[in-house]
């Protein structure tokens, strides 16, 4: 599999479009997405020799996607990050609302959560880490951790009430 | 909660298996990726089998440049018996050397030794002390016709390594001695013959007269008394032999040098500009760059002259490495949102700002300079021993000069100059022009053809790096230190 350029392709073109995915949720812009799904394609094929059988190999796959996502979001990461959300009033949200989006509609949505929020809300939400792995992966406090998801879960009801709202939805 | 938990179950729900088509550009790009370091991979092995042969070839060749002359001896008294040969007697004996074919070998044996005096070192000695007479006393030359000469085939005379058993044996025996006329010269050809096909051969002598045998057996002695017990008791040492440890110059004042190095380095720069409106972009500079390690590495030929002058060429790698650092404590960034809606049965684009975001970004860039260069300097030797200095001064010709990283533009914001990446900037020249270098170097034999040495440098480039349209004049020393290995060829 390492050295074969055809098997590479296969198994490029059975988990690409899942791991672009990833990608796109933890990524700013999809140009970014992209540089996240080749850099982490790449540890694959050149990590593939480390893959021990143990749990599923798109597991495998995931976590190295996930883990090239946040060393990007590391390099590129806003130190000290406070932003105009904060102020966002909690409001309830059906979850019809949220039932009623496509899966793109969502990403747009989780891409335009501030950086530490996305970041968060995708470990914590989506990939189901605890706040506590979060807080050492990151290098954070684990009450970060929870206040930048609660915030993220605030910002995000806010933006489906929104489209729920707009005309043509 | 349960509602928070229900809103993360859904997004879970339509978000960890989503599936959305990555660009086409993403595989090629992966498969560039994975043939460049599949090439990076390959170039590393074929550097290091390459340097590992070089290594191998030059140590090979410099041990079988110099086969110490095998030197056997007494411990006891003046009268030691010496075969000095081409080959060692371990070498040479156990196995027949043929390459030293043609080569003479001498045997010196003292006035006492007898054939038991001769261990199992070398059937050589034997077979000169089989030319020996019964009489025993002082050689002399034969003192009519010219005096004969022996030399000894390797090709012929294969020396064996004989038993303990047969050491007792010839012991016991009486002394194999050779039969010749009086002042009759001897015949190389037959004796040579005669240690190829019967080395136990009784050969009797009526008038000891023992020739000078200049190639073989030059000067032969006797033991002054053949049936003194007391030789057989004599312990048979090996003489140690004085190492040669460092070329000699003196006898090759000229010479060629091949030396392989690399290690550390360190570059210093100076940034200056005669512009007062760009001082505060100065110290902007000067507060986000920082110096790093690096290293250097390449091969270096040189020419010795008169023992002590030489003149140095090569081929050099510098890389300097600088850390960009850089927090920018005002970043604002507007998130906006273009909305198109239909009104009236046409689109229209509503631009909307949906929220600013303030903050601190930090960037941190490993700044590289990678410069292949061709050195030519001068130096002068001075030895001591096994060791010594060498001091050297010169110039150094860019040829190529690489460059990656990001630096701060006067108006407060990153920019690369990595040649193609996008909103970069060209900031340096493509070539650094000449650098003068100094070196002092230490050195030390490991082999009289084979040094080590270690050689703290400076180089300056003598031009600034950067453009002139920069409007900051960047200078670059470069501090390091060469470890490396020296042949002597």
């Amino acid at each position: 599999m390492r050295g074969s350029t055809q098997c590479q392709r296969q198994l490029y073109e059975q988990f690409a479009g899942k791991m672009y995915a990833v990608c796109l949720r933890y990524a700013r812009t999809p140009s970014d997405a992209a540089d996240i799904l080749q850099e982490g394609f790449v540890k694959v094929f050149t990590k593939m020799g480390q893959y021990q059988f143990q749990g599923s190999f798109e597991g495998w796959i995931r976590r190295i996607m996930v883990n090239t996502a946040l060393r990007t979001y590391q390099r590129q990461r806003f130190d000290h990050e406070t932003s105009g959300y904060e102020t966002l009033p909690e409001s309830p949200v059906e979850a019809d609302a949220i039932a009623s989006l496509s899966e793109a509609e969502l990403l747009t949505l989780i891409n335009k959560l501030p950086d530490g929020y996305r970041v968060v809300f995708n470990m914590v939400a989506i990939e189901g880490f605890s706040h506590a792995e979060v807080a050492e992966t990151l290098g954070i406090q684990e009450s970060t951790s929870r206040s930048q998801l609660t915030k993220a879960r605030r910002w995000l009801v806010e933006q489906v009430e929104m489209l729920h709202k707009m005309p043509g939805a | 909660m349960d509602q928070h938990s229900n809103i993360e179950a859904l997004m879970r729900q339509k978000l960890y298996d989503a599936e959305v088509t990555p660009p086409a550009f993403v595989w090629p790009n992966v498969e560039a990726a994975l043939r460049k370091r599949k090439r990076r991979i390959f170039f590393w092995i074929f550097s290091g089998t390459g340097l590992a042969i070089l290594c191998t070839v030059l140590l090979v060749r410099d041990g079988s440049s110099h086969h110490p002359a095998p030197q056997i001896a007494l411990s006891t008294e003046s009268q030691l018996p010496q075969v000095v040969g081409a080959s060692s007697p371990e070498a040479g004996l156990n196995q027949p050397n043929h390459s030293n074919a043609g080569q003479k070998s001498q045997v010196v044996l003292p006035e006492t030794s007898t054939i038991q005096d001769i261990p199992t070192q070398t059937t050589v000695a034997r077979q000169a002390l089989a030319f020996s007479t019964q009489k025993p006393g002082k050689a002399q030359k034969i003192k009519n016709g010219t005096p004969p000469t022996f030399s000894l085939d390797h090709n012929a005379v294969q020396p064996t390594l004989l038993s303990s058993a047969e050491t007792g044996l010839l012991a016991n025996e009486a002394s194999p001695t050779l039969s010749a006329p009086a002042n009759a010269p001897f015949s190389v050809d037959a004796i040579t013959e005669d240690f190829s096909t019967d080395q136990t051969s009784q050969v009797s002598v009526e008038k000891p007269q023992m020739p000078f045998l200049p190639g073989l057996f030059t000067p032969l002695y006797f033991p002054s008394n053949p049936g003194d017990p007391s030789d057989l008791t004599r312990k048979y040492v090996r003489k140690k032999k004085e190492p040669q440890t460092c070329y000699n110059f003196t006898k090759h004042p000229n010479a060629w040098f091949v030396d392989v190095y690399t290690g550390p380095s360190f570059a210093v720069k100076a940034l200056s500009t005669n512009n007062p409106e760009y001082k505060d972009y100065l110290q902007r500079r000067r507060s986000t760059e920082r110096r790093d390690w690096a290293f250097n590495g390449g091969v270096r030929g040189t020419l010795m002259i008169d023992g002590h002058f030489m003149l140095r060429m090569g081929l050099h790698y510098e890389q300097m490495t600088e850390v960009f650092e850089f927090i920018d404590p005002n970043t604002i960034i507007v998130d906006l949102q273009d909305r198109i809606t239909i009104v009236n049965g046409q689109q229209v684009v509503v631009h909307d700002t949906i929220g600013v975001r303030y903050g601190s970004n930090y960037s941190k860039t490993y700044n590289r300079f990678g410069m292949l260069e061709i050195p030519v300097q001068a130096g002068v030797e001075l030895r001591k021993g096994r060791s010594g200095f060498s001091f050297n001064a010169g110039v150094s010709f860019n040829m190529f000069f690489w460059k990656r990283g990001a630096i701060l533009d006067p108006f407060g914001t990153t920019r690369f100059f990595t040649p193609g990446k996008m909103n970069g900037t060209e900031i340096f020249q493509k070539r650094t022009s000449l650098s003068a270098i100094g070196s002092v170097q230490w050195f030390y034999h490991l082999k009289p053809n084979l040094r080590i040495y270690a050689e703290p440098y400076f180089r300056q480039i003598v031009q600034p790096v950067n453009r002139n349209s920069h409007p900051i004049g960047t200078h670059y020393g470069v501090g390091g230190i060469s470890i490396g290995l020296t042949k002597i060829l």
